[in-house]
């Protein structure tokens, strides 16, 4: 009876060391629950939609998808879960993050462990320069802003007013855009940096409002202080006295039910837009949509872990069933089609290249608003980095 | 002086409705904690539920924006009368860190049910066409919201100050809080009286949020985000000083309209100064009765 038994227990323990050496573990590292939660439930839903259509296994190695919540901006606690997800776990490659300040705090943990991680959407430009081991699925703060600069300069705009909230992410942009738009000749009439606590958005949208700008270009991170500042700008009527507004994400297609008819006449930059026209993009819509009706359309969270995911099978690929530290060398280079168009890494930054979508927000033929694509820059490197070498 | 008058109108219009906003979120704290003199940090639950009610029901069936804010009153009212005996009677008088703990329990299990019902993202709010629209007072162009916010917050000022300075409800409620033993000696039903004023300062906090929907989005996070934002009002103002509430209120959202369109990069500090210098001078509020 003793006998048996210690041998089933024996047999227990044989199975899990088995299984281990044929799995390969990824370490997902980001917001599950808090005012940010929709961006891990998008990276949760678009990883398991493409494993539903790529499988779950690549040479011959099941991939198992673990998941850890850190609630919000938290460096420390990331720092904790891609220590244990490492040491506790035995991930063979980490992703997510969506707090820059998440993934900084990951790097130091990255390169010691020689473990590769992969940025779904954190980004700040440099992240990628703290550890060899990070490769970008998702787009940087510069790749958004200098390709807007670019634009408005091509419209004929020459005089513009920047309005960003007051923490990193709004300073990023607001380089990037005053940094390409002064180079190519444009003016800037000033910069606002707006207190994270401001309720009322009315005194700066009166400061822009009297420095006669022919554009503003705003940072307002979504949710309620976008909305607030976007129905200020409503209200003091700077579109109908001829001013863009230019932005980033705060008419992104999953916000525009929030912010409603304000957001109409909007202008932003970003590497995705639901409306791409390409055959790849829209059955992939329909494929989320379809797949997870109450959690909205895609949006960059959904494209930044589904190429992450397509980055990750590929370094298994070329590992032949395992990830190692020559699985970041791998990708380098690495060229696919994704939903948001063709994209590559970078085999000297490890970021991603891909479109950068110059959008406007329209009413589309059912009545409903949505981002309508009207200038596409191709094959944007991070420009933050080619700034860096001048 | 074409420039000076701009900018006054400016100050003026703009600063005294955010001022409005300000009072009407916090009047129903004031009443809470004045006049109760309990800590009711959950304050922010009620605003966000109420105005969470009135902008759902607005967006899904179109009830009219006058019919909501009704609504709103109504919803937070009767929550508050529902958990007042629950959770809220049992400490009364007690010690104010129980307090403390638990209304901001309260506060994580607003939030949490606001974001199973409601969804992660701020409501859609629109406001109906006659408040969207501007008016034209030559000297600037302001949208009718603003001025409605002037309005009500005018109209409700008058109607608290009525109804606490002239009538014999008020005339009861003064005297519980002065003394709660001799009004009971005297035969108010003190208890029966701290249920009704808790339930008017909870309906007045759902009014104030359905109100200030338009300037305050709700979203989940709602009574947490503000809870600063109106105990500063009623801090500064001294509790129980629902008169010198909307003052304070007013005089607060000039001076940050006012310092965050000269100065933006330090009227993000003015408020908490102003807090800090008020409270080193005067600890129980700028108008409170030497204790």
């Amino acid at each position: 009876m003793k006998h048996s038994l210690v041998l089933a227990s024996a047999a227990l323990f044989a199975i899990p060391l088995s299984t281990q050496a044929q799995t390969i573990k990824v370490g997902i590292i980001a917001p599950m629950t808090g005012g940010s939660a929709d961006w891990g439930v998008q990276f949760q839903n678009c990883i398991q939609l493409f494993q539903s259509q790529n499988g779950d296994s690549v040479s011959g190695r099941k991939v198992e998808v673990i998941y850890r919540d850190t609630g919000g901006a938290n460096p420390s606690l990331a720092k904790k879960h891609a220590e244990e997800l490492i040491v506790n776990d035995k991930v063979n490659v980490l992703g997510g993050f969506f707090f820059s300040p998440n993934a900084f705090a990951v790097s130091p943990v990255l390169t010691q462990a020689k473990i590769p991680g992969v940025l779904f959407v954190a980004a700040t430009p440099n992240i990628t320069q703290t550890s060899p081991y990070w490769v970008r699925t998702g787009y940087t703060s510069w790749q958004s802003a200098v390709p807007m600069a670019q634009w408005a300069y091509k419209q004929g705009i020459r005089r513009v007013y920047i309005a960003v909230q007051d923490f990193a992410p709004g300073h990023s942009v607001q380089e990037g855009f005053k940094t390409a738009f002064t180079r190519l000749g444009g003016t800037i009439l000033g910069e606002d940096r707006m207190a994270m606590n401001t309720t009322d958005f009315a005194p700066f949208v009166q400061r822009i409002a009297d420095a006669k700008p022919e554009a503003v270009y705003m940072f307002v991170s979504p949710g309620p202080s976008s909305i607030a500042f976007l129905k200020s700008i409503e209200a003091a009527k700077l579109k109908e006295r001829g001013i863009k507004i230019l932005g980033v994400a705060e008419t992104d297609d999953q916000e525009l039910e929030s912010v409603g008819p304000v957001a109409k006449g909007v202008y932003s930059s970003l590497h995705y837009a639901v409306s791409l026209p390409s055959e790849m993009n829209q059955s992939f819509v329909k494929a989320v949509v379809s797949r997870f009706p109450k959690d909205g359309p895609p949006h960059a969270g959904c494209v930044g872990a589904y190429d992450g995911m397509r980055v990750i099978y590929k370094m298994i690929e070329t590992g032949k069933g395992t990830i190692d530290e020559k699985s970041v060398e791998a990708v380098k280079g690495f060229t696919w089609q994704s939903p948001r168009g063709p994209v590559s890494i970078d085999p000297d930054t490890r970021d991603i290249v891909q479109n950068v979508y110059i959008r406007v927000v329209e009413e589309g033929r059912d009545g409903k608003l949505y981002n309508k694509v009207i200038e596409t820059t191709p094959a944007v490197k991070d420009p933050w980095k080619e700034a860096q070498k001048k | 002086m074409d420039r000076l008058s701009s900018f006054l109108s400016f100050v003026l219009i703009d600063g005294i409705s955010y001022g409005m906003v300000l009072f009407l979120i916090s009047v129903g704290l004031s009443v809470t904690m004045g006049l109760m003199r309990f800590a009711n940090l959950a304050h922010g639950a009620f605003a966000a539920i109420g105005g969470a009610v009135a902008v759902s029901l607005m967006t899904s069936t179109g009830l009219p924006f006058l019919l909501a804010l009704v609504v709103a009153f109504a919803a937070s009212a009767l929550l508050g009368l529902l958990l007042e005996p629950i959770l809220y009677a049992p400490l009364y008088g007690g010690d104010e860190l129980d307090q403390v703990l638990m209304t901001i329990g309260l506060i994580f299990v607003a939030i949490a049910s606001l974001n199973l019902i409601f969804g992660s993202t701020p409501l859609p709010m629109r406001l109906p066409s006659w408040l969207a629209a501007s008016v034209d007072l030559r000297i600037r162009i302001v949208p009718a919201y603003r001025i409605f916010l002037i309005a009500v917050g005018a109209l409700l000022m008058l109607m608290l100050w009525l109804t606490l300075d002239r009538t014999e409800f008020g005339a009861r409620i003064r005297a519980a809080v002065e003394n709660p033993q001799m009004a009971q000696a005297v035969g108010i039903d003190t208890r029966h009286l701290f249920a009704v004023t808790f339930m008017l300062g909870c309906g007045l906090a759902g009014l104030g949020g359905a109100l200030g929907a338009q300037m305050l989005p709700i979203d989940p996070v709602y009574p947490l985000r503000y809870l600063a934002t109106f105990l500063i009002v009623v801090s500064i103002a001294g509790f129980g000083n629902i008169k010198e509430s909307a003052w304070v209120a007013i005089m607060l959202g000039v001076i940050e309209t006012a310092g965050r369109y000269l100065l933006p990069e330090i009227a993000a500090f003015l408020t908490y100064l102003i807090l800090i210098a008020v409270l080193l001078w005067r600890p129980n509020g700028l108008f409170s009765k030497p204790q």
